[in-house]
């Protein structure tokens, strides 16, 4: 192997293992490696690809979608949702754990983020869930795992950070990509769910809102994701110019029509996205400098050869590439995962005959399992937060649906059509 | 005189704060402007694109500072997390130190001839004829703030009363 490769990876492990962030030790390592090959100014270099790298419209529909789910949250959409899914599927066996699937599938498809999902679908059918007889470590990881569906079902963040970095991946394509593999993850969620649910004790009121009331109480938020991917599926914005309309529309419903927001909350909601945004920026800023290094480098080719060299079998490689990226997420966020491993297995993946877009969708479903583990998993955090219980009490009752999301991303590898028969039937794709 | 630096550092944090609340504000207005003018007075509009992309370079160099001082940055944390204190506390340092050297040959050095060299070859932007220096300025500024939390943050971590060192846990 070049020096270079070796100082750049030196160096990357050991500024990572040793907790400096994440973003920092990308461009460190991006100049320790220009400076080793001595091709010019390298700090000048660095600077310029970070600045040039995120100055991208389709990138500024992150920050668009982030606002618009805070207003979701805190607006009263996640509650009306809720009554929804009670509603429909609530009276079932394990239908307080259906409700909380299906209410987080519909709240990630419209916010697209998990977070936003577990804070506030978690935070209001956790308790509900205690008070019918789950335990609480049962209820924060239904909450948990199910939250993360809504990175797969579009509209999702973490796909257009993905399409950014594959280049060349429509946005909308790989958003209709993930519609059938996040149903799949759900219902996986929801088919443990069955057996390891305790029977719900029935201390319901008499009168229960009817189905027809729900249901037009959660129109108004359901219609949000209608127009959103309507208009990008139709043609008629770019994904960024539907997330502005997503945060119109959020801000009337939730500010104007709800009134739950009041105006005076707006200056922090707006800085809590920026903040939440220059994170995930500074992040994919030193990644595009990382990038170009890498590129200069070869290192992709590198490690797909060294990868390719132990066996041509495409299941082999696809088994290693899954496993390694299950590992990357049980330690790394999804962001820097999906930044750092995209360049370095996307060209071995469409060596084998992948899809660029269905290893997107693969890669994503994946690390979505990684937000849910000990020991760093966002989601996990937040639901632990949430539900008041400590990381281990969760562990053993998020393990069966963890290996029911493991066959999921399972079958969404080997079923290719599974994500791109959608976008095809639409057009999206060749 | 730590205590000092601590102030002007949390003042220029409440800065910044106003300064990405407000552009993320104008960034959601920018691009439904776009949106309108294309749909409702039929005469797309030629700026909106292009200052929202280079407002964004500007939310990232501000917000970085920002996100340094609330421990906001993802980083590994577990493996350090099972050090004893001692340790843990001068791989903080490290940390600091790392941050603050890469701000500052980066952002502010790399960044500060950035926009010293195109300003001087006179570079504009296609749509609105800005220099593009003054969209790269956002680095070294960014850059500055950067140095300034780290050298905050070093700083306590020397003094005696050395602050939360790690992440609150989630509440």
């Amino acid at each position: 192997m070049d020096p270079q490769v070796i100082i750049l990876l030196v160096s990357f492990f050991s500024l990572l293992v040793l907790g400096t962030p994440i973003a920092v030790a990308i461009g460190v390592c991006a100049v320790l490696t220009l400076v080793s090959m001595g091709d010019g100014p390298a700090f000048y270099t660095v600077a310029q690809r970070m600045s040039t790298g995120i100055a991208s419209f389709p990138l500024l529909a992150i920050p668009l979608f982030v606002l618009a789910g805070f207003l979701m949250g805190e607006g009263g959409m996640a509650r009306r949702l809720v009554g929804l899914a009670s509603a429909v599927v609530g009276r079932r066996r394990a239908g307080l754990a259906y409700v909380s699937t299906i209410t987080c599938m519909l709240f990630g498809a419209i916010s697209g983020s998990a977070a936003a999902a577990v804070s506030s679908v978690g935070g209001m059918m956790i308790p509900e869930m205690a008070r019918k007889g789950y335990s609480r470590p049962l209820s924060v990881a239904i909450a948990t795992t199910a939250a993360t569906t809504g990175l797969i079902i579009p509209p999702s963040n973490i796909m257009i950070v993905y399409a950014l970095v594959a280049g060349g991946v429509s946005v909308a394509a790989i958003f209709m990509a993930g519609v059938l593999p996040g149903i799949l993850v759900g219902l996986a969620i929801m088919l443990v769910c069955r057996f390891i649910c305790p029977e719900e004790s029935d201390d319901e009121p008499a009168v229960r809102p009817s189905l027809l009331k729900c249901a037009f109480d959660a129109v108004p938020s359901l219609l949000l994701v209608i127009i959103v991917l309507g208009a990008i599926l139709g043609g008629v914005c770019s994904p960024t110019e539907a997330a502005a309309v997503a945060v119109l529309y959020a801000f009337l419903l939730s500010v104007l029509v709800y009134r739950e927001i009041p105006f005076r909350d707006l200056p922090r909601l707006c800085l809590q996205t920026g903040i939440t945004t220059s994170v995930i920026f500074f992040l994919i800023a030193s990644s595009q400098a990382m990038s170009w290094v890498m590129t200069a480098e070869n290192l992709p080719q590198t490690v797909s050869s060294a990868l390719l060299s132990l066996s041509a079998n495409r299941w082999f490689i696809l088994l290693m590439i899954n496993v390694i990226l299950l590992v990357v997420g049980a330690f790394m966020d999804m962001t820097p995962a999906v930044l750092i491993f995209t360049p370095i297995f996307l060209p071995m993946a469409v060596e084998l005959g992948m899809h660029p877009v269905h290893f997107g969708v693969m890669m994503i479903a994946n690390l979505c399992i990684g937000l849910c583990t000990p020991p760093v998993g966002t989601c996990l955090f937040i639901g632990c937060g949430v539900g008041k219980t400590s990381i281990s009490e969760v562990v053993m009752p998020l393990t069966p649906i963890i290996l029911a999301m493991i066959g999921a991303v399972a079958v969404i590898a080997a079923l290719p059509e599974l994500s791109l028969w959608l976008p095809r039937a639409m057009g999206l794709l060749e | 005189m730590q205590q000092k630096f601590s102030r002007s550092c949390r003042w220029l944090c409440q800065t910044l704060e106003f300064a990405l609340a407000a552009i993320v504000a104008a960034l959601v207005l920018i691009v439904l402007w776009g949106v309108a003018s294309r749909f409702l007075f039929d005469a797309p509009s030629w700026w909106t694109e292009e200052l929202a992309r280079l407002l964004l370079i500007w939310l990232t160099m501000l917000g970085a500072p920002v996100a340094l001082a609330r421990h906001e940055h993802l980083g590994l944390e577990v493996f350090v997390e099972t050090l004893d204190a001692a340790t843990r506390r001068r791989l903080a340092i490290f940390s600091e130190l790392v941050v603050i050297v890469f701000s500052l040959t980066v952002l502010l050095y790399g960044g500060g001839i950035l926009v010293t060299e195109t300003l001087r070859a006179g570079q504009s932007t296609p749509a609105l004829g800005v220099p593009m220096g003054y969209a790269y300025l956002a680095a070294p500024i960014g850059g500055l703030g950067l140095v300034m939390v780290g050298v905050d943050r070093l700083w306590r971590l020397f003094a005696a009363d050395a602050g939360p060192l790690t992440k609150a846990p989630r509440s």
